[in-house]
């Protein structure tokens, strides 16, 4: 019962409320038949939080005063800044949104989930393992998971913009996921 | 995303004209209700294989298209149910030229 006396008020107040956040924010993907996003986006703006708390870790040497359930949370929201455009003012998907944690073009790369849950995956590890003073196993782990992202990016494919390419493209899971009704909010 | 820009297909056989359309593709759903855009209903398999939006067992959607009104098709999805998802095809459809 060591870690749960070390777990502080502060990371408990924390730990609930980015419970009920995910608990909310999966039940309004889920109303507009939109798991699939939610998974996408959550798993690569967990990584991500998570990739940048490990690399703040090793460039200070020093613990950060978040912990990774707060980075994770915090990377999430970043990833679903398009999602919440749309559902808060109606603003379409643009191309441009990539530079929200690459929130078109992750849509297209190989296998998206089980693609991001490897990813979620390395950098949870990385995380721990650096956590655990193991910095250079903890290091490669990370760079490995940025290996599996750049390859999953370079075969990517192209978004289409002609109904033929529409036709013929084989990533097919990405546009079976509409945004349903929106104005029921 | 308004990911298609190309000119819509059987924009004849289809009678759109120079405004706003949603062509909807199934047999007997119900159609949205937008008041930015003119819908109208198409059961063709022809077109709708033109718009991708035939299955393979050969039924005609359900889905639909949304079309400016220069005649450019920017969106096109397969939807179960047209008639239920009234806002979301008007946010789309208020966006278009």
């Amino acid at each position: 019962m060591k870690w749960f006396a070390e777990f502080s008020r502060h990371h408990l107040v924390t730990t609930s409320v980015i419970l009920i956040f995910e608990i909310l924010f999966y039940r309004q993907y889920a109303h507009l038949g939109a798991e699939f996003h939610f998974w996408l986006h959550g798993l690569f703006g967990a990584s991500i939080g998570l990739c940048a708390l490990t690399i703040w870790q090793l460039c200070t040497k020093r613990g950060s005063r978040l912990s990774g359930w707060e980075a994770g949370a915090l990377g999430h929201l970043y990833s679903a800044i398009p999602d919440i455009i749309f559902v808060a003012t109606g603003v379409l998907h643009m191309y441009w949104m990539d530079i929200l944690a690459l929130h078109i073009s992750i849509h297209f790369i190989p296998s998206p989930i089980a693609t991001m849950l490897a990813i979620f995956l390395l950098c949870l590890l990385s995380y721990v393992l650096v956590q655990g003073k193991y910095r250079w196993i903890g290091c490669i782990v990370l760079g490995l998971a940025g290996v599996i992202l750049a390859v999953a990016l370079w075969h990517r494919q192209p978004i289409p913009t002609t109904l033929q390419q529409v036709k013929h493209q084989t990533v097919k899971y990405s546009w079976l996921c509409p945004m349903w009704d929106t104005d029921s909010h | 995303m308004l990911y298609l820009n190309e000119p819509a297909p059987a924009v004849n056989s289809l009678h759109i004209n120079s405004q706003r359309t949603v062509v909807v593709f199934c047999n007997d759903c119900k159609l949205p209700v937008t008041s930015s855009a003119k819908v109208i209903r198409s059961t063709d398999p022809a077109i709708a294989d033109q718009y991708g939006l035939l299955r393979s067992d050969g039924l005609v959607g359900p889905g639909y298209a949304v079309i400016t009104s220069t005649g450019v098709v920017r969106y096109r999805t397969f939807d179960p149910a047209p008639g239920q998802h009234s806002g979301e095809i008007d946010r789309l459809v208020r966006t278009l030229p």
